[in-house]
């Protein structure tokens, strides 16, 4: 599996070392993170979603806005989801996901 | 609007799996490519939606009838979650709570509230007494903060890049400023009516900050959220008013992108169409503008952007040259206007390459 997450709107000002993708390949990370992806990507029910945003409303002004992709198997879907994110297992999701990104982010400075 | 049911070909010719291919494979140049193109399909949607709920002028302007200016103001705390509004830890008049976020969130909604009525005679956000309501400890680590059209949000900030949210008073201002924007002229958030509704928050919170500093114009440092970036990242803030593009150049955060000048704008579907990078132009002409006028830039300055707004030519589509415009038919207009301060407003946006017909 392979999941992308990238960062379109970074909030209250537009950063562009934030807003780049990073793609993260499950077969690279250590099993049990691995694992942890896996099961947030199944409880989202992600690839089963439609392709269309949860729920799109007025963007909010300094409001961050999260592209996910995931792709497995030969199928792929890509969310687009701006913050406050609702859905409990898409936050989740998000979340695990911005942690990842915030590990490799300080290795990035070390 | 355009109506009909056209795709453009730069939409579709790569589909999104290729570009996510390319992301994961392609060369610098081609990630940044892949990167733009899968930008735009989030932005149109934003658009899509923005545009379907603008709201008509007319309903924005209805006004109940007035009560007497008094701040209101009510600090909740979302202990850590993303709940909304959270438990109530100050309400107004209470004395500080003991939580440093929570009373700076206090505090920095005072002073707007303040400096808008004081300077401009405005009467809250919505200038009919709107209450203003705050949520501190939003998220967890939590590295934004937002105006979400009812209240402000501030995260703790990761103390990696961010400290809290509330520790920087023009960045309070700023939020609260997109209230008094989204009341007066509806500025759309998308492309250059973004940009400018971006800038004009950029304006009340410096001016705020300037306001409660007491500083003239040439004293101003002109940097939005100075003391928000840690130690550990290489910048002096958000951005910088009077130096676009120099606020940060960091491994992390990488090259702050903001233009001073309408040749460098930068054409791009990801930040809302640039609203936080192309603000940078209507930014700097308006530091050039107050400090060639002098003295306090809320007196003059302040006085013609704040006017600006509210006339009936700027609308939710106004783009750059449109506010220019206002800008320097105002200037002309104000009790005691001088004729220096007209030019020194013209002269701005040209500096800035902005036309003004």
């Amino acid at each position: 599996m392979r999941v992308t997450i990238a960062m379109p709107s970074t909030g209250l000002f537009y950063a562009p070392g934030l807003a780049e993708p990073v793609v993260l390949e499950l077969s690279a990370l250590p099993p049990e993170e691995a694992a942890r992806i896996e099961a947030l990507v199944h409880d989202a029910k992600f690839l089963d979603r439609p392709a269309a945003p949860e729920a799109l409303t007025r963007p909010m002004p300094d409001a961050r806005q999260v592209t996910v992709t995931v792709e497995q198997d030969g199928r792929s879907r890509t969310l687009h989801l701006a913050e406050p994110i609702a859905d409990p297992a898409l936050k989740a999701l998000v979340g695990c996901l911005q942690e990842q990104v915030r590990a490799l982010r300080e290795k990035k400075r070390q | 609007m355009c109506t009909r049911h056209h795709r453009h070909s730069i939409f579709c010719i790569l589909p999104p799996y290729l570009l996510r291919s390319v992301l994961a494979n392609g060369t610098k140049a081609q990630k940044a490519a892949a990167n733009r193109a899968l930008g735009i399909d989030s932005t149109l949607r934003s658009m899509r939606a923005q545009l379907a709920v603008a709201q008509s002028l007319s309903a924005r302007r209805s006004r109940k009838l007035a009560l007497p200016p008094s701040r209101q103001r009510s600090i909740y705390t979302a202990d850590g979650g993303e709940t909304l509004p959270g438990k109530l830890v100050r309400a107004e008049g209470q004395g500080p709570s003991g939580d440093v976020a929570a009373d700076e969130a206090y505090d920095g909604l005072g002073h707007t509230f303040d400096f808008f009525l004081e300077a401009y005679r405005r009467n809250s956000i919505d200038d009919d007494g709107m209450a203003l309501d705050a949520t501190v400890h939003y998220g967890d680590r939590y590295n934004n903060a937002f105006w979400n059209g009812q209240r402000m949000v501030f995260g703790d900030g990761d103390g990696d890049l961010f400290n809290r949210f509330t520790s920087s008073l023009d960045v309070i201002g700023h939020e609260l400023g997109h209230g008094v924007t989204e009341d007066e002229a509806g500025l759309v958030y998308m492309q250059q009516p973004g940009a400018l509704n971006e800038s004009l928050s950029d304006v009340w919170g410096s001016l705020i900050k300037q306001w409660v500093l007491k500083q003239t114009a040439d004293k101003a440092d002109w940097i939005i959220g100075a003391g928000l970036l840690t130690k550990k990242v290489q910048g002096i803030g958000l951005r910088s008013m009077k130096a676009p593009g120099t606020a940060y150049d960091d491994p992390v955060l990488g090259k702050d992108r903001q233009p001073g000048h309408m040749t460098d704008y930068v054409d791009t579907m990801q930040d809302n169409g640039g609203v936080h990078i192309n603000s940078g132009i209507p930014n700097r002409a308006f530091t050039l503008a107050a400090t060639a006028i002098g003295g306090y830039a809320w007196e003059r300055a302040g006085r013609i952007w704040y006017d600006a707004v509210r006339d009936a030519r700027v609308t939710d589509t106004t783009r750059f040259a449109d506010f220019a415009a206002v800008t320097i038919d105002i200037a002309g207009r104000l009790p005691g206007s001088k004729k220096a301060e007209v030019k020194a407003v013209a002269d701005a946006w040209k500096q800035v390459g902005v036309p003004t017909g």
